[in-house]
């Protein structure tokens, strides 16, 4: 698969012609001069060693999974650890969720869950002591079920709104921080967005909120310790935060935010000062950093910025993945990729002094796909990254970062042996 | 990544647009949008195809934008001929929704004060969140027009269910220059949006309100 790009670079002539445009074109003109080196698409990404660096945290690969058919995105994922015990929930493009359970050595395939429909997101229930035996699985076709993993009858309990004729297609939801309530955010539907509640222990619908986006809502995130205070966020660009004790929606409604983009991702953080912090991904590849208290976000990191902080060359453009908290102090990482050759760049990047400035932090290496989303537990700094070649896979901290999975051997405790695949060859791509 | 499309068959194409619309005036500005089919997309398992540019060359001049403003920038917007609310203006609509509706209907877009933005959920409801015209901040530090020109430059695009984004890049009293500007702008941020790229651009056409679509690609 070869990218014949034309060579002639004459149209980005006509932005010369004005000094301040837009980043984008100038990365554009940048790329296209050095395009008479025709780009194999594979070959591995080309590592610029100029910019060579001593990432901050090796990382290995310590575990990796494939889905065995075709053409299986694994688009969102949820783990829970407990001691050296680590569950995976993977929501796959093909409406089934699949639970990992990762153990000392040992990996077991525990169930697929099922929906008509696109999973649009999959949440753990939370405890403390044991790894969680509740599962969320949200899905396009209207409904929130609750697995229990012990049980045989696995489904428990499905949320939804019939209230009319037809339920509204579901694009994200959240479980409240005391495992009360459920949110889940719709499509337009009829002409409007809803926002809708659940009471988890009776399945009650509770109420909803309609008036308060224009296009489909993309996300929504209960305050990970006030069981108050909800966010939603929208491809209109307007995040919303929410009182949700309020009992009319005008009087719900605390602030809003104007990102002028389009919401894909929002984040909650806590700084320092335990101030609230939310982070927006947006469709168009920037960060947005905002404190609740400002009407203005205190960073935008641009996908330029992000772009040529990565140690590869020519600058590519990244895609940002996700953005995780690191300790407990609320400093943020952002895990970003580019879109040369397959995706198999992976790293991710410290923000530094509040953005916009980035550091490199880690690589992670023989990673062998475009990654759509991960998790990372910052106690013992483990990441999990699941995406479009339908690879999962587990990634521990570790000064030897080329012991790959290959040397099958007996890998410490901590750090999970390879599972063998058995359709190793049949790459999706 | 380089463009697909040449220079010549861009500048062949928007004089195109332009000389149909001068032989055909219409009695209104006619649009110059910029179509986009794309290929290879999956809309069940891509991301989503959604988002703002912010363009060089303002494509929609006669766009409204209102300022809802605190006492200083009341005074500049009046100075500027720029509509503007206060705070007393905004009390008077009493979080009434018809009126916020109404309101939201007569502007494009609405520009803010800090000290403003943060009252505007209790002072007008969701009214305009719902009419997806939640203003911008204005800041004491940045000029008013220039604020407003960014605005009326950032254009919004979004794919919906079919495999196809329009775009209002210009319009046809633009210079040739400029439009071209525009839409090569456009068609590089967008393309570098797209996981393949060009790979996944099926089509590409630019056509004025009324006029022939154009091909570029």
């Amino acid at each position: 698969m070869t990218l014949n790009f034309i060579t002639d670079t004459d149209t980005s002539e006509s932005s010369s012609d004005g000094e301040e445009t837009s980043n984008h074109s100038s990365v554009n003109e940048e790329a296209s001069l050095e395009e008479d080196v025709v780009v194999d698409f594979n070959e591995q990404p080309v590592f610029d060693s100029s910019k060579e660096i001593n990432y901050k945290i090796k990382y290995k690969q310590a575990f990796e999974e494939v889905i065995i058919s075709n053409d299986v995105y694994i688009l969102n994922l949820d783990a829970h650890k407990i001691g050296q015990s680590l569950r995976i929930a993977t929501a796959l493009s093909n409406f089934t969720c699949n639970i990992y359970d990762i153990d000392a050595g040992c990996k077991s395939i525990r169930v697929s869950l099922e929906h008509e429909k696109k999973i649009v997101d999959v949440k753990f229930g939370s405890s403390n002591t044991q790894l969680s035996s509740i599962v969320y699985t949200g899905s396009k076709d209207g409904t929130i079920k609750l697995w229990d993993l012990r049980k045989k009858e696995k489904c428990v309990s499905v949320f939804k709104d019939d209230t009319d004729a037809e339920l509204k297609p579901l694009s994200c939801f959240d479980v409240s921080c005391d495992g009360r309530f459920l949110v889940a955010g719709t499509e337009v539907f009829k002409d409007d967005a809803f926002l809708l509640f659940w009471d988890i222990r009776t399945t009650n619908l509770l109420g909803g909120y309609w008036d308060t986006h224009q296009e489909d809502i993309t996300q929504v995130k209960f305050h990970p310790t006030e069981d108050k205070t909800v966010i939603s966020g929208s491809t209109d660009g307007i995040i919303n935060l929410f009182d949700v004790t309020q009992t009319t929606e005008q009087d719900a409604l605390q602030s809003s935010f104007n990102t002028n983009s389009s919401v894909a991702n929002l984040r909650w953080f806590k700084n320092k000062n335990k101030d609230s912090i939310i982070s927006c991904v947006t469709h168009t590849e920037d960060v947005q950093l905002w404190h609740i208290t400002d009407s203005s976000p205190y960073s935008i990191i641009p996908r330029d910025t992000i772009s040529s902080s990565m140690n590869v060359k020519p600058d590519l453009f990244s895609q940002i993945i996700n953005c995780h908290q690191t300790d407990e102090n609320g400093n943020i990482m952002l895990l970003v990729g580019n879109d040369n050759s397959r995706g198999e760049h992976l790293q991710s990047l410290d923000v530094i002094n509040h953005g916009p400035e980035l550091s490199p932090r880690s690589l992670f290496k023989n990673n062998k796909q475009i990654v759509r989303c991960s998790w990372y537990d910052y106690n013992h700094g483990i990441m999990v990254t699941g995406g479009e070649a339908g690879i999962l896979n587990v990634w521990v901290p570790s000064d030897d970062e080329n012991n790959s999975v290959d040397n099958t051997g007996k890998c410490t405790l901590k750090e999970l042996p390879k599972v063998s695949l058995k359709n190793h060859s049949s790459k999706p791509y | 990544m380089s463009s697909k499309v040449s220079k010549d068959t861009l500048y062949e194409a928007v004089n195109e647009v332009l000389s149909q619309a001068k032989i055909h005036k219409k009695r209104f500005l006619q649009t110059v949008e910029l179509q986009i089919g794309l290929k290879n997309y999956d809309p069940q398992k891509d991301k989503r195809f959604s988002g703002t540019i912010k363009l060089k060359h303002i494509p929609r001049p006669k766009m409204k934008v209102c300022i809802l403003g605190d006492q200083q920038h009341c005074d500049e917007a009046e100075v500027n001929k720029v509509p503007f609310m206060d705070v007393e203006a905004l009390k008077k609509l009493n979080k009434n929704k018809k009126l916020v509706k109404k309101l939201a209907k007569r502007y494009d877009a609405f520009l803010a004060s800090e000290a403003l933005i943060k009252q505007i959920p209790r002072l007008l409801g969701p009214g305009l969140n719902k009419a997806g015209k939640f203003p911008g901040l204005l800041s004491h530090q940045e000029s008013m027009n220039m604020k407003i020109d960014e605005v009326k430059a950032t254009i919004k695009f979004q794919m919906k269910k079919v495999l196809c984004l329009c775009v209002a890049v210009g319009h046809v009293d633009m210079k040739s220059d400029e439009l071209a500007h525009n839409i090569h702008l456009s068609i590089n941020f967008l393309v570098s949006l797209l996981k393949k790229h060009w790979q996944n651009v099926k089509s590409l056409h630019i056509k004025s309100t009324m006029g022939a679509p154009q091909r570029l690609y």
